[in-house]
């Protein structure tokens, strides 16, 4: 098969290929790290490739699916892991020279759930310092570039794992998401980015940042494969103790037709946020291929709701500081300076701010199941701007020079705060060409929901056959 | 009481830290903590009245 069409392919075609031997894992894997040597000159998605572990697992898939063990639709397929997860016999740096010698002897609980459906961990990706940063830009590795212009921000923090999968280095990938940090750099790269409700799927062997708010959470090309992805690992891990009992749904099963009742709610106040025009009419166009699906829609208002960033901001805030509390003693000169500086920040809040956000939390959990009651699904912009210049300090904001980065995870921040799930899926590109992302979020535990409005605007759309050209 | 002066901010460093910061990283530290300090006191408009700290769920 021409390489080319097998790296474009998604998980369940090439999965079907590798099956009919068209080709075999250890081919895809040898053809994908010859042509990662080349592209992460340019974008610098990875910090390692496991490259001999990679031919290894893939020799051994291709002997079982050859001798009829299929394990399923990840058997064989390579993906990557954001490089603050654990991977046994790799380095676990969370892109810090803190950590740049940390061997890890076991896998984070997720990543052992895709070696056991057969997937082949091909890499671990550069992100944002111990993912404390929402473009990317500050790790020891060096910045991830964005694939569609390389002098663009990719997004953060999970940015090496978007763009590793927006440049078909792999199929999937494992990103994080604390404050945003699949979402956005899935909005940037163009690709899809889904954040599970909290407790869906297992922390355990994740650096933490702030253990109320983080999340694992698969990117992928296309909605179903990242359903692939979560529903791989999702489940019940004894080894974290806020890891739900619940069942996990056959989310494949979920990308059905089957949505012409489903009520659909805009957020109407982060449409009005949107400091890029272009985004806001990207997404307002996208309500409207929405609606003509037979949906019903509805703007949504909720009260504060642009006061919940904040909140979260602190909650993180407060918790990342005690996390790195020591290492802010002894070793604070080995974080970068911006990460250093939002891990300080954490020391000048006092117990009454924290305690405050909890209880602010609870009242927009309030809020937001009041609003559910009314609709199945939320829809917002994912980002208020386009992606811009690595080590960019300003834009231009109505005449107004300002620092974009406040402002990226202003519409994401809300479901890290209730542990709701929410997706960004691509909705068209701007005038330059840069991806844009619409942001869907939904009931506590209703992935399936989210998955099949996000299914039915991708089959409906061009945009997942658009790739960058690197 | 949302504002967070640097002095404030130095004194807290001192007693919590053990070392110094810089003015310049002081004054972004400062901006942050005052700005989000703003936005908590906006969003506690609302009525806190019973509502205890949130659980994860």
């Amino acid at each position: 098969m021409d390489p080319r069409e097998v790296r474009q392919g998604s998980i369940k075609e090439v999965s079907a290929w590798i099956r009919n031997g068209e080709v075999s894992s250890t081919e895809i894997v040898k053809d994908l790290i010859e042509r990662t040597r080349g592209v992460n000159k340019k974008i610098n998605a990875y910090i390692s490739v496991l490259e001999e572990d990679a031919v290894t697992t893939a020799r051994r898939a291709d002997e079982e699916i050859r001798s009829g063990k299929s394990r399923g639709p990840l058997h064989g397929i390579p993906v990557s892991v954001k490089d603050i997860l654990a991977v046994r016999g790799s380095i676990t740096s969370a892109a810090s020279k803190l950590l740049a010698e940390n061997l890890t002897d076991y896998d984070a609980t997720s990543v052992e759930h895709l070696r056991q459906a057969g997937a082949i961990i091909i890499g671990k990706n550069n992100c944002h310092e111990f993912a404390y940063g929402p473009t990317a830009e500050d790790s020891y590795y060096g910045p991830c570039r964005n694939p569609w212009n390389p002098e663009l921000v990719t997004g953060g923090s999970s940015g090496g794992s978007a763009s590793a999968v927006a440049a078909c280095l792999c199929y999937g990938s494992l990103g994080t998401d604390t404050g945003g940090s699949s979402r956005i750099p899935s909005s940037y790269c163009g690709t899809v980015g889904f954040k599970p409700t909290y407790g869906r799927v297992s922390r355990f062997g994740v650096i933490p940042l702030s253990w109320n708010l983080d999340h694992v959470s698969p990117i992928a090309r296309t909605v179903e494969d990242a359903a692939i992805l979560l529903e791989a690992i999702a489940g019940m891990d004894p080894r974290d103790s806020t890891s739900s009992e619940r069942p996990v749904p056959r989310y494949q099963s979920a990308l059905s037709n089957d949505f012409k009742r489903m009520k659909v709610g805009v957020l109407g106040k982060y449409l009005e946020e949107c400091l890029d025009q272009e985004v806001r009419r990207r997404v307002e166009t996208a309500v409207e291929v929405i609606s003509g699906l037979g949906v019903s829609v509805s703007e949504i208002s909720i009260p504060k709701i642009e006061h919940s960033a904040p909140v979260a901001n602190m909650l993180i805030a407060c918790e990342a500081t005690s996390i790195h509390e020591k290492w802010l003693k002894e070793r604070r000169e080995d974080y970068q300076p911006s990460v250093r500086t939002r891990l300080e920040v954490g020391y000048f809040y006092s117990a009454n701010h924290y305690v405050k956000a909890l209880r602010l939390r609870e009242w927009f959990r309030r809020e937001f199941d009041r609003v559910f009651k009314s609709v199945d699904v939320l829809l917002s912009p994912t980002c208020p701007i386009l992606p811009f210049k690595i080590g960019q300090e300003t834009i231009d904001v109505g005449g107004r020079k300002t620092d974009p980065r406040p402002f990226i995870a202003n519409f994401v921040r809300i479901y890290n705060l209730l542990g709701l799930p929410a997706l960004s899926v691509p909705c068209g590109f701007s005038s330059s060409g840069l991806p844009i992302g619409l942001q869907i979020a939904g009931r506590p535990f209703d992935e399936e929901t989210v998955l099949k409005l996000a299914y039915a605007y991708e089959q409906a759309q061009p945009w997942k056959d658009r790739l960058p050209n690197i | 009481m949302a504002e967070m002066t640097p002095e404030t901010l130095k004194r807290i460093i001192k007693e919590v830290y053990g070392s110094e910061i810089p003015d310049e990283r002081l004054r972004v530290i400062s901006r942050t903590v005052t700005k989000t300090l703003e936005a908590l006191d906006k969003a506690t408009e609302v009525d806190l009245e019973g509502l205890e700290p949130s659980s994860t769920r």
